[in-house]
């Protein structure tokens, strides 16, 4: 397994190659570009600007991982407008596209946000048929279409039999689970979303979670790799009887007042422990 | 085979060059047997499993095994044949690591993981052969018996079965064609 981590973490006002230095020095083999997070990356961000941060990124010597975005909670496919559903497709088509300049396979988005306008059956019913319609994009793309489970956050598919089921529905195989072990709180458990869901699985997000703590404030579910309650030795037990051996990108929220580099060293290392199985 | 009238004998098919077709006789021990989601684990999945014979006894779930069960069994291992016992008794001391470990660990005839369901400890004989840990302890065990063999499991592996995991049936296809070419 490889180790990623997103530019997102990069800290604000830093240079793009600033930000992969660092990276690299903390250990990590790639990084994970999200569509829409850094000036470096928007939706206007031609394709030669594209093939330069494709460039950096070698001469940084890191792969990229995937391409995420941070779009999704705006415009979303399962959105009621069809305008907005419109503006979703076209920016994962446009992850689609960067991702091949970028020479990755995997893609990630956040499909379907139910809210009490916004109800279960209707969401379900139209991420079911954006992903088929997408799916035949990234089958031509030759890029696999990872759907995360931001269980509590998207208030949708919230168990992985669910999950399962739902890919079942989409039925193509351009689209599967990126799996977040940090996002299924007290719903459930990731060992068993890794062993139903498995074969499905484009990439996993790496963090850990407080899960008897909601949002609250400033206050997070999340922190660091084996500072919360997931329970690590069974995620890597699970991940190997899955045959899982893709990339692991962390997936933080910079909580790190002071040194905030210092973040990256300190997942590098327990990612390094979390690998290698020295829990 | 003559097993006792409580007995419940799961036969298939059996293709099985140059013998007749056989079948794998599935022990049903009724009340003593603890966990019956495993006994139904294994007749979930053999009718699919080809590499069996009549030589093979598989005994999901037993909690107590009444003496002329005992007797058949010891019977069947001084015949060359082999058997495949669960025991459930961890089900009153089981072993479940803190924190929680999900798989037993087998090691043979191939490596899989397994979901544990209330792992009892093993304790092995000079000559055993320990196929499977559980939080680093032995859960399981291949013991040669007279001219026969008997695998001993201290994890039931059925309610796996039952739960559709391609691991344990893979695992368990794997034992019964050592079995088979063992009897």
């Amino acid at each position: 397994m490889r180790k990623s981590i997103g530019d997102n973490l990069i800290p604000d006002g830093w240079p793009f190659e600033k930000g992969l230095d660092l990276i690299k020095k903390a250990g990590f083999d790639g990084v994970e570009l999200w569509l829409g997070e850094k000036p470096w990356f928007k939706m206007d961000t031609t394709e030669a600007a594209v093939r330069d941060l494709y460039r950096k990124v070698r001469d940084a010597g890191l792969l990229v991982s995937n391409v995420a975005n941070s779009l999704d909670w705006d415009e979303n496919i399962a959105a009621r407008d069809p305008r907005v559903q419109a503006a979703a497709a076209r920016h994962i088509v446009r992850q689609l596209e960067t991702a091949q300049l970028l020479h990755t396979d995997a893609i990630l988005v956040v499909a379907g946000v139910v809210t009490e306008q916004a109800p279960y059956n209707e969401v379900y019913r139209r991420t079911v048929e954006g992903l088929r319609a997408l799916g035949e994009q990234a089958a031509k793309a030759q890029v696999k279409i990872g759907c995360e489970n931001c269980n509590s956050e998207q208030r949708f598919l919230l168990s992985p039999r669910e999950f399962s089921q739902f890919l079942e529905e989409v039925n193509h195989p351009w689209v599967g689970l990126h799996l977040d072990v940090g996002n299924i709180h007290d719903t459930g458990f990731p060992e068993q979303w890794i062993e139903i869901l498995g074969s499905r699985i484009t990439r996993i997000h790496l963090k850990d979670v407080m899960r008897k703590r909601g949002r609250c404030g400033d206050q997070s579910v999340y922190t660091n790799i084996f500072l919360g309650d997931n329970n690590w030795p069974a995620i890597r037990a699970a991940l190997g009887k899955a045959g899982y051996d893709g990339w692991l990108i962390a997936e933080m929220e910079a909580r790190y007042r002071f040194a905030p580099d210092q973040q990256f060293y300190d997942t590098a290392a327990a990612m390094d422990r979390f690998i290698n199985g020295r829990l | 085979m003559v097993i006792s009238r409580r007995a419940l004998l799961v036969a298939f098919a059996l293709p099985c060059p140059g013998r007749v077709p056989g079948s794998a006789l599935l022990l049903d021990l009724g009340p003593d047997c603890l966990v019956q989601e495993s006994l139904a684990g294994f007749r979930n999945v053999l009718p699919a499993l080809s590499a069996a014979s009549h030589s093979t006894l598989l005994i999901p779930g037993a909690g107590r095994l009444p003496q002329r069960h005992s007797e058949t069994i010891r019977a069947h291992l001084r015949r060359g044949g082999s058997v495949l016992l669960e025991s459930a008794l961890g089900l009153q001391h089981g072993h479940v690591a803190v924190p929680y470990i999900p798989y037993v660990d087998f090691t043979w005839p191939v490596d899989a993981k397994i979901r544990e369901f209330f792992p009892l400890v093993l304790q092995p004989k000079p000559g055993d052969r320990v196929i499977a840990t559980y939080a680093g302890k032995p859960v399981a065990l291949r013991r040669q018996a007279g001219s026969g063999s008997l695998i001993l499991l201290g994890s039931p592996v059925g309610p796996a079965l039952l739960a559709g995991d391609a691991d344990a049936r893979r695992w368990l296809a794997s034992v019964l064609r050592w079995m088979h070419t063992h009897s």
